[in-house]
């Protein structure tokens, strides 16, 4: 199936004419094309876009580094900007960005000091959310969530999120006091770490939190009223809306002994592969690139997929338009921090997810998966050359 | 002891000669073909170890040449050192062991013995400890492609998802190795590619590989390792098994380069079923002929134990005097000359027996004739005996002079001599023909030996010897037995004791052993101080005619025949009779004798009949009495003495005419002889008797002093009997109880 996808966009490179764009991305959301329609309507481009799995993409971008196969831009989580040393993303010039766009999002586009990417959509970052059938007012701590158990019938859990994904693993290794990279290096054999991977496999010994319960089944269950709390990301309020309707009721993630539980916020990008913004097609790709985060585009952004816009202006008006429960989850997006892009992070999140299910399974201690992490971490950093 | 059967042994005889012989054939036959079979297993099973051990190692080398070209791949190579390979290493793990069957999951490992990447998923959760085991392991043959047995349970179940009771894995290393821009290190060792490939995998694949089951019933296959089974094909086999073995060299364990074993274990049956079946044939066959044997032995015996059984029971016939001539229809010639001979046997057995029975009838008649001829020669000296012993109590009833009753006297003695010596030698006769009976009456013992001792008394005092009677405070012992006998025994005794005894004393003593109810044992004891009786005579003493000294005889005369009679008649009591004597010091016969108990005593009466006798008074009778006789000096002696007792009688020559009287006239009694001419005594008093209202009292008069006599007389009605010669005080007694008893 990529083998095919790889095909048209070879074939839509070589046959492709002045105003049009050939775009990948990993956005699942079914809108998506819809959004990129209304977008040719404005500036009068063609553009081709293909959804690519992002484990795929990640492949594709590592293996055909230097070829010319390449797509003219693609829209991708931020982290993936840390493939540059294959994908020979073309830097981003400040003249590229425009000023209505959030500064905070352009942290997560850069590497090793360079802007390489354009973040038009911000978020990503997790909050909690509750059913108000179940929980009647919010939750400080953690350890309060817990004690909500015994009231609950005994068909709903208690609270469930993508358990193994390592993105909603951080804000607890945040809560222990650790970062995954600090001065541009990798810290994964930490007391932080170790503290952090028993605190939350604990939880699913303790029947607190079901570890098999991935995302999807942790989406239907809190849609069907079978979780009381979901801790998932700003993308997700809309459909929640929808079928919790006023019994959806949002927060923060709550406090863990005493210390902020900070989730990652991340942005999605534009980021142009093979250095294309300086290549042949560059001025349809820079017509593109402002065209995205322009006020009308970023509010389709909302209004089509629900995701939030980088455009501070957008998000103003928007507040103020889509009242509480937005602008909960606006201010929410202060107490995250931004997930670095670095190729560093890349690695690192691959490491933490091997480490994280390992520990999990029984196979390592804490101590050996800090030991296996940090090692494999640091090794796959000398030998990629990157920071 | 028992004797051992003809047919048992003919049947034992068969089987030693053709069962065993035959049987021990069939044996080494059987246990020749049984080796033969084995050596031929043995064969045939090392063949399928190496056989099987080869294609193993074939296997092997395949995927280790697999496993080696993954390992030299540049995303699994670099893999432990780049983990942005992850994804792509993951796939080319996956189509590695999606297209490896044998193979069931395959990790990389770093350098550390971390498990960097692995399919599947389960492969993940390997413990640290058993990766870097594998790890180090995987150094033992310096950076070559090791394989390492894995005995872990667990770790089976963990990638083929299913219990595998007991197969180990085998984990396949290959070095991975990172090619790199450095001159001190060009080649660098990254981490370790592990395959695993578990031994059942393996096994099923040699199964499809020779195209033939690698298992079958009544087999097991094993895979070990230092005596360690880390895979087993098949139950145990606890029956008598075969084995064989091959190695697989290069293989690690434990920590060190160990063979692995390929071993095949074979019940023998597998291969001995022909052996069984042919064993089961030559059983049915042995059997087979051991029925046919058994059944022709059986043939063979019946045909032989029929006639056998026939002379046996001819022999038993023989054995019961029945000498019949046996039927010659025999199917063996032998048998029909055993009949031959058994036939002229009888015949002359016959012939013998014969003779004998005539021999026999001769001496019965003899024996008949002796008797008669004792009956006539007591009859013929009673008879005259009578006369005598009759005229002489007459004449001592008559006024005698001193000499002439001395005279009396001596004749009357001799006569009692002379009848002693008759009756003894009629006695004799008597036991020796056995045909005395006794009778058995109420008898006094005390009484009778009172009596015997006043009998002696004259007789000793005469001597000047003691006669004492010694009845140990006993008043009175009533008994059932015969007394007349008793009696006799005891006078045979005393007789003796008196005729051998000088001076000194006699002593009859009376003793109750034993009594209870039934039966009471009385011991009698005649003791002397005679002339004893030397040791070596005493046992022939109760011999007929055996005196101790012949010169007794002479000097104390006697038969001889007392002891006999009287051992005779103790013998007939079912008594016993002995003798203690010393010679010149006396003799104690004793004698020991159980009678009925009696336990009312009837001696009143016997007093009372006694003491009637002075009372006879026999001028009171009117009627005349008949006297049958026909001796003339026998009616004078009686006549005489009805005279003097004064009764009146007629007489009567012979039995007819006293028949002839007796019918025409009333008599008070007859006496009646026996033996008359023209009729006899029997004959008369059967007719007189038989006539309807006759009931005169018949006294027989016979000197027919036989018991068989008696009772004939006594039988037909004759109311008493009186033997001859006649005793007058007897006769007096009988007249007065007949006479006054119908008065």
């Amino acid at each position: 199936m990529q083998q095919i996808v790889w095909g048209l966009l070879f074939f839509a490179v070589f046959n492709s004419h002045a105003k049009t764009i050939n775009l990948a991305h990993t956005m699942k959301h079914e809108n998506f094309s819809q959004l990129f329609g209304k977008l040719a309507e404005q500036s009068g481009l063609t553009i081709h876009s293909v959804f690519v799995d992002q484990k795929a993409l990640k492949v594709r971008l590592v293996q055909n580094a230097h070829t010319s196969n390449m797509t003219d831009v693609i829209i991708v989580p931020a982290d993936h900007l840390g493939l540059s040393e294959y994908a020979n993303f073309s830097e981003i010039p400040a003249s590229l960005i425009a000023q209505t766009t959030d500064k905070r999002t352009l942290d997560t586009a850069r590497v090793s000091g360079k802007l390489i990417g354009i973040p038009i959509i911000q978020g990503n970052h997790l909050l909690l959310f509750y059913n108000s059938k179940f929980i009647k007012s919010p939750v400080t701590d953690w350890q309060d969530i817990e004690k909500l158990k015994p009231t609950l019938p005994s068909h709903v859990k208690l609270i469930t999120w993508s358990f193994m994904e390592m993105y909603w693993f951080i804000p607890f290794l945040s809560a222990f006091e650790g970062n995954l990279i600090a001065d541009g290096q990798a810290q994964l054999n930490t007391p932080s770490m170790h503290d952090a991977l028993r605190f939350v496999w604990g939880l699913n010994a303790r029947d607190i939190v079901d570890s098999q319960c991935d995302y999807a089944c942790s989406h239907q269950a809190f849609q069907q009223q079978k979780a009381a709390f979901i801790v998932n990301g700003a993308w997700a309020l809309n459909t929640y809306q929808q079928a919790l309707g006023e019994n959806l009721s949002v927060q923060p993630l709550p406090s863990l002994n005493g210390r902020v539980m900070q989730p990652y916020y991340s942005t999605f990008v534009l980021a142009f592969p093979n250095d294309s913004l300086n290549g042949p097609n560059k001025d349809n790709l820079r017509k593109f690139a402002k065209l995205a985060q322009e006020a009308s585009f970023q509010r389709l952004i909302w209004q089509e997929i629900s995701d939030i816009p980088v455009n501070i202006e957008v998000l103003e008006h928007l507040k103020n338009e889509q009242g509480t429960v937005f602008g909960t989850l606006v201010d929410a997006l202060k107490e995250t921090k931004p997930m670095p892009s670095t190729a560093t992070m890349i690695i690192v999140w691959e490491v933490l997810n091997k480490g994280f299910s390992r520990f999990g399974s029984g196979a390592l201690t804490a101590e050996q998966t800090g030991q296996f992490m940090q090692g494999l971490a640091e090794r796959s950093i000398a030998n990629d050359g990157v920071q | 002891m028992k004797n051992p059967r003809f047919s048992r042994a003919l049947f034992f005889s068969v089987l030693l000669l053709v069962i065993t012989p035959l049987l021990i054939l069939a044996a080494l036959m059987i246990g020749r073909f049984y080796l033969n079979s084995i050596e031929q297993a043995n064969t045939s099973l090392q063949w399928q170890a190496r056989n099987n051990a080869a294609s193993l190692e074939q296997l092997f080398f395949k995927l280790e040449k697999n496993s080696q070209v993954l390992s030299n791949t540049k995303a699994i190579a670099e893999l432990p050192d780049k983990v942005v390979y992850s994804q792509f290493a993951l796939m080319q793990l996956q189509e590695f062991v999606n297209t490896n069957p044998q193979i069931s999951a395959a990790i990389v490992i770093d350098n550390q013995g971390f498990i960097v990447e692995g399919y599947p998923i389960t492969s993940l959760t390997l413990n640290y400890s058993l990766t870097k085991q594998i790890l180090e392991n995987s150094q033992i043959l310096d950076n070559q492609n090791t394989i390492q047995v894995l005995d872990n349970i667990h770790l089976n179940e963990l990638f083929t998802q299913q219990d595998t009771k007991h197969s180990a894995l085998l984990a396949i290393t290959s070095t991975l190795l990172n090619e790199q821009d450095s001159l001190s290190e060009p080649i660098k060792k990254t981490g370790v590619l592990v395959s695993f490939i578990p031994l059942s995998e393996a096994v099923k694949w040699l199964a499809k590989h020779n195209e033939q089951p690698i298992y079958q019933t009544g087999k097991q296959v094993q895979l070990k390792v230092k005596e360690q089974v880390l895979y087993s094909l098949g139950n145990a086999l606890d029956k008598a098994q075969l084995s064989s073995e091959a190695t697989i060299n290069r293989v690690i364990f434990d920590n060190a380069l160990s063979p692995l074993l390929f071993k095949i274990n074979e019940t023998e049956s597998a291969y001995t079923t022909a052996v069984k079946q042919t064993a089961v044939m030559a059983a049915g066959l042995i059997i087979t002929l051991f029925i046919i044997s058994f059944l022709l032995v059986r043939w063979l015996t019946l045909r032989l134990h029929n006639p056998l059984n026939r002379i046996a029971a001819i022999s038993r016939e023989f054995a019961l005097g029945n000498y019949k001539q046996v039927q010659n229809n025999f199917h063996y010639q032998e048998f029909k000359d055993i009949a031959d001979s058994l036939n002229s046997m009888a015949e002359t057995i016959d012939i013998q027996i014969t003779s004998l029975q005539l021999e026999k009838i001769r001496a019965e008649h003899s024996e008949q004739v002796k008797s008669q001829f004792l009956a006539n020669m007591s009859h013929e000296i009673r008879t005259p005996m009578n006369g005598i012993v009759g005229f002489l109590q007459l004449l001592n009833k008559s006024e005698l002079s001193q000499d002439q009753t001395d005279f009396v006297r001596q004749i009357n003695n001799c006569s009692d001599v002379l009848l002693t010596v008759i009756n003894d030698i009629l006695d004799f006769s008597k036991i020796e023909a056995n045909k005395i009976e006794l009778e058995h009456r109420q008898c006094d013992l005390v009484a009778l030996c009172n009596d015997l001792i006043l009998l002696f008394k004259p007789s000793c005092d005469a001597k000047g010897i003691v006669c004492r009677l010694d009845v140990d405070k006993l008043e009175t012992l009533t008994v059932e037995c015969d007394e007349i006998r008793v009696k006799q025994v005891l006078i045979n005794l005393l007789s003796n004791a008196v005729k051998f005894t000088k001076q000194g004393e006699i002593t009859l003593s009376l003793n109750v052993v034993h009594q209870s109810n039934e039966k009471t044992r009385v011991e009698f004891a005649v003791k002397d101080t005679g002339i004893g009786i030397a040791e070596d005579k005493i046992n022939a003493l109760f011999n007929p005619f055996v005196q101790a000294q012949s010169n007794i005889t002479r000097e104390y005369g006697g038969t001889g025949l007392g002891l006999a009679i009287s051992k005779g008649l103790i013998d007939l009591m079912e008594g016993k009779i002995n003798i203690n004597s010393e010679l010149g010091k006396g003799t104690i016969f004793t004698i020991q004798v159980d009678f009925e108990t009696v336990l009312e005593d009837l001696n009143i009466q016997q007093v009372e009949q006694k003491a009637d006798r002075s009372r006879n008074d026999f001028s009171v009778v009117e009627q005349p009495l008949l006297i049958a006789e026909d001796n003339p000096i026998n009616q004078i002696v009686i006549t005489k003495y009805l005279a003097q007792l004064g009764l009146k009688y007629e007489l009567a020559d012979n039995g007819q005419v006293a028949c002839d009287k007796a019918s025409n006239k009333e008599y008070a009694l007859i006496l009646m002889d026996i033996q008359m001419p023209v009729m006899d005594g029997l004959t008369a008093s059967k007719i007189l008797l038989n006539k309807k209202g006759f009931n005169t009292p018949i006294i027989a008069v016979s000197a027919n002093a036989m018991k068989e006599d008696i009772n004939k007389s006594i039988a037909m009605g004759i109311s008493d009997h009186i033997a001859k010669p006649i005793n007058f005080e007897e006769l007096e007694l009988a007249l007065a109880k007949w006479l006054f008893q119908q008065n």
